[in-house]
């Protein structure tokens, strides 16, 4: 019995001894603890099929005597099937992006050649994958909504292309290429989903969703503009704080500071991890603006893709917050365990980001998205790095006053029509994303008795939109 | 400027699906390694090595001819404790704070999730784990071994960074019951060979991938009980079973003092595998009654059949154990041999790579204390442990690689197990 006694009372000075460190024991700790994490064979991960990837890149762009840069495209089924192996190291990853991020010219005078040459390309690719208009009219809306969606997508992308194009950017293009190419070939062969007892082909269905998935993983690796980590400080304890029925999350301000506080810290990491994006040594970079916008249009091309491709069978409804209910209420019949929530997350900021980029302004010589960006870094270096979050909510606000985007006249209504198909789109995307909608009704959001959440969302809509141009 | 971040998190996190279908659709994850193996706080301790010196329980899964030692081993029962990602937290001053204000007991409401949500924050992309749960209870008694034994573990999987909206958890019960046999084929004062065999019957069960948010919830008061509901109902759920066996040889020199071994593991390791609708359905179809009671206008969709291939492992093992003052072992083993021998043959093989099948470790005893250190694939461990009459504590801290290559991933982990009986 005593042994007993003495074993319990060692384990109770166990944990009393490692709770009662302090925090500067813990570090130490932590410190010590680290340390036995590095190899002490001190081998290094294997970045063989890295170099061997990125390598393949600068074969692709060849110089001819009289100086004419030719830009190729690398084959996306190799890509592809690298970049699935990659992924799965984060060391590799990391230097997978790292190697991207580089610029595909040497010099400043090829960079203008090498941009030039791939606008060309995606001339090309347009031309390439265009569908005759009387075989479009016999394919269904939805192939037609797809085709539209990617047929923007190109031109838009090809209007983005930076000024100093890297590795990375070429892969978007090959990848966007492939994604075209597969909708154009279901435009024009709009039998070939069907058997021929008239069935649906599930099989040649899946098969094409998964080869679209597998094109938006690897951009989604290659692209430096996909690490734009949106919910890094998004804190799950605000989300259990903000307690209440119906939509009062929505429409009631009133909430704890504390709450106030996670929300604000939330908003600036996101705001940090933009502009930290879009910048070299704090300073505004236009190149590396252009790219971002460039890069999250080629994502957004690849999940609107993928989204049509998973979801074959979904009819186009007219009212689109009925098929997100309809998608709630798992009416969709593909089983792709392929997405998470981040993903809705990343594609919502993919329309954000490439909609504010040409929001039509009514008066021309108004700031732009991209000014007010430029405008906002290089205001005052306080609204940035403020470290007290309510005086740097404050001071947030007050540059969007004075430079007053909101009397802007932005088109809402455009806007509305595209976080509409954003909400749409990725609701689609979010098949069989598991999320529970319990963990939403926690969020304040709660369809009111007798509404959908469809409804619920057009009325989140509405807020948004009386937000946005409530001083229009 | 509230409504419209709060417009954008509702859109974030508005969408839950369940498939109307015939047909249970089947899940799998190619990322996790469904091998099942409970925690071995001293195996772990000594850089998973101790193939030729295995503990008595330890024995049934590593290398059942120790039981022909005919050694006497109990559990009733044997618990173990593992965390993951220890290293992270505990550099992290504000999730330390939370952890005191949790034992001190002023721990606000929101603590548990605070935790959680670090906790999920430091997994980083790719697979990982954040806990595993185990419990056992096992006899050796002359050279039979019978034991049973349950796992729970959480597995997690995040495409991109380890946010709450990238992180999915999947749950994973394994539960398992072994025979097993070791025998004496040579017994002599200079030499001893010995041969065993263990059959293990493992019933394995894992449920869909369950967002961060969703587990989370779990642990917020208020929201638990919807959210139990609907992991017992309203998440599909894959089971099936695997009849895997383990078998080894030891030679014995010296006095026992030199001990050489050969296993090979988890033989036989495929999981015939069903989908269901629910974890509920799966237990009432497997129990053959029903253990929970479905409400009213259920109706069970029809299970999918399918496969988990897990590989087997051939190794090698070596230990130096003479009967001296503190009573030393030194092991080294040689795992996963046939990966070797394939990686042979490939150009990119070196010299060096040998070393990442060579794990070791050493242990002394003190009195009824034991400390121990190991390298596993060159990733340090360290171990101590505390046996009194009836009763047994292990801690083990180590790291070990969770990437496909050495260097993609090094996770390190923290188990406390106890155990109620006689075990070494």
């Amino acid at each position: 019995m005593k042994n007993k006694v003495l074993i319990v009372a060692l384990t109770v000075l166990l944990v009393i001894g490692i709770v009662s460190c302090s925090m500067d024991e813990y570090a130490k700790l932590g410190e010590a603890m680290g340390k036995m994490g590095n190899n002490v064979y001190g081998i290094e991960p294997n970045m063989q099929q890295v170099n061997e990837t990125t390598k393949e890149f600068d074969n692709k762009v060849t110089k001819n005597e009289a100086g004419d840069v030719e830009v190729e495209l690398v084959d996306p089924a190799d890509l592809i099937s690298s970049v699935a192996e990659i992924k799965n190291s984060t060391k590799k990853t990391e230097e997978l992006k790292k190697q991207l991020d580089e610029p595909l010219a040497k010099d400043e005078e090829t960079a203008k050649k090498v941009q030039e040459s791939l606008r060309t390309k995606m001339e090309n690719i347009i031309s390439d994958t265009k569908v005759e208009d009387d075989v479009l009219a016999s394919a269904d809306d939805k192939v037609k909504s797809a085709y539209d969606s990617v047929t923007n997508a190109l031109n838009d992308i090809k209007d983005s292309i930076s000024e100093n194009p890297t590795k990375a950017d070429l892969a978007a293009v090959s990848i966007v290429n492939d994604l075209a190419n597969t909708v154009k070939n279901i435009a024009e062969n709009p039998d070939q989903y069907n058997k021929a007892d008239g069935e649906l082909d599930t099989e040649k269905i899946i098969e094409d969703a998964n080869k679209a998935l597998q094109a938006l993983d690897a951009l989604k690796v290659t692209s430096t503009a996909a690490d734009l980590d949106i919910l890094k400080d998004f804190n799950l304890a605000s989300l259990f704080s903000s307690s209440g029925s119906g939509s009062k999350a929505l429409s009631d301000d009133s909430s704890s500071p504390k709450d106030e506080d996670a929300m604000r810290k939330f908003m600036f990491s996101a705001i940090d991890s933009f502009t930290k994006m879009v910048s070299v040594d704090g300073e505004f970079d236009e190149v590396k603006y252009n790219r971002f916008i460039f890069q999250m249009r080629a994502i957004r091309t690849a999940y609107e893709t993928t989204a049509w491709l998973v979801t074959p069978s979904l009819a186009k409804g007219e009212d689109q917050f009925a098929v997100v209910d309809a998608i709630i209420d798992g009416k969709n019949i593909i089983g792709l365990d392929s997405f998470s929530a981040n993903d809705l997350v990343l594609y919502a900021a993919s329309v954000v980001f490439t909609e504010c980029n040409k929001l039509p302004v009514k008066d021309g010589s108004e700031l732009s998205f991209k000014d007010a960006v430029k405008a906002y870094m290089e205001k005052d270096a306080s609204v940035l790095e403020d470290e007290d979050l309510a005086k740097r909510f404050e001071n947030f606000e007050k540059f969007f006053n004075d430079v007053d985007l909101s009397k802007k006249d932005y088109d809402v209504e455009h806007l509305e029509h595209s976080a509409v198909t954003a909400v749409n789109t990725a609701a689609v995307i979010l098949v069989d994303s598991g999320f529970d909608l319990k963990i939403i009704e926690k969020a304040g959001f709660k369809p009111e008795d007798g509404k959908s959440y469809g409804e619920e969302l057009e009325k989140a809509f509405e807020n948004l939109k009386n937000e946005l141009g409530k001083n229009n | 400027m509230k409504k419209v971040l709060l417009s954008v998190l509702v859109l974030a996190m508005c969408f839950s699906f369940a498939f109307a279908a015939d047909k249970q659709a089947i899940y799998t994850y190619g990322d996790i390694d469904f091998t099942f193996q409970p925690t071995f706080s001293r195996y772990n301790a000594m850089g998973q090595s101790g193939l030729a010196a295995a503990g008595r329980m330890d024995s049934f899964y590593t290398n059942p001819a120790a039981l022909a030692e005919e050694r006497f081993g109990l559990s009733l029962p044997t618990v173990a404790v593992t965390l993951f990602n220890v290293q992270k937290l505990v550099s992290d001053p504000e999730a330390m704070t939370i952890v005191n204000s949790m034992i001190d007991g002023t721990a606000d409401d929101n603590a548990a999730v605070n935790l959680a949500d670090k906790m999920i924050k430091n997994l980083g992309s790719g697979y990982n784990t954040l806990a595993t749960i185990d419990a056992g209870v096992g006899a050796a008694f002359g050279s039979f071994g019978l034991g049973a034994n349950v796992q729970v573990k959480l597995h997690t999987i995040a495409k991109g960074s380890s946010n709450v909206a990238n992180v999915k958890v999947v749950p994973e019960v394994n539960v398992a019951q072994t025979v097993a046999l070791g025998l004496n084929i040579i017994k002599t004062d200079a030499l001893k060979l010995q041969i065993g065999a263990a059959g293990h019957f493992v019933y394995k069960a894992y449920l869909q991938g369950q967002d961060a948010a969703t587990v989370s919830s779990l642990l917020s008061d208020d929201d638990g009980n919807d959210v139990q509901k609907k992991l017992l109902w309203n998440t599909p759920t894959m089971g099936g079973y695997a009849i895997p066996v383990d078998l080894g040889v030891t030679l014995s020199l010296a006095n026992d003092a030199v001990r050489l071994s050969a296993t090979a593991n988890n033989l036989n390791g495929t999981y015939r595998m069903s989908s269901y609708d629910s974890f509920a359905n799966m237990t009432n179809s497997v129990v053959g009654t029903e253990v929970f009671t479905p409400e009213e206008g259920y109706e069970a969709k029809e299970s999918e059949k399918f496969e988990i291939k897990t590989p087997w492992t051939l190794n090698f093992g070596f230990a130096f154990a003479p009967n001296v003052i503190f009573k030393p072992v030194i092991t080294a083993d040689l795992i996963d041999m046939l990966g070797m021998v394939k990686s042979l043959g490939s150009d990119s093989f070196k010299a060096e790579d040998l070393l990442l099948h060579l794990n070791a470790g050493a242990e002394v005893s003190i009195l009824c204390f034991n400390l121990r250190a190991g390298v596993n694939r060159g990733y340090m461990s360290v171990g101590a442990g505390v046996g009194l009459l009836g009763m047994r504590i292990d801690a083990t801290y180590g790291w070990q690689e969770f990437g496909a290559e050495l260097g993609d991933k090094p996770v390190d982990s923290f188990t406390i197990r106890f155990n109620l009986g006689y075990d070494k």
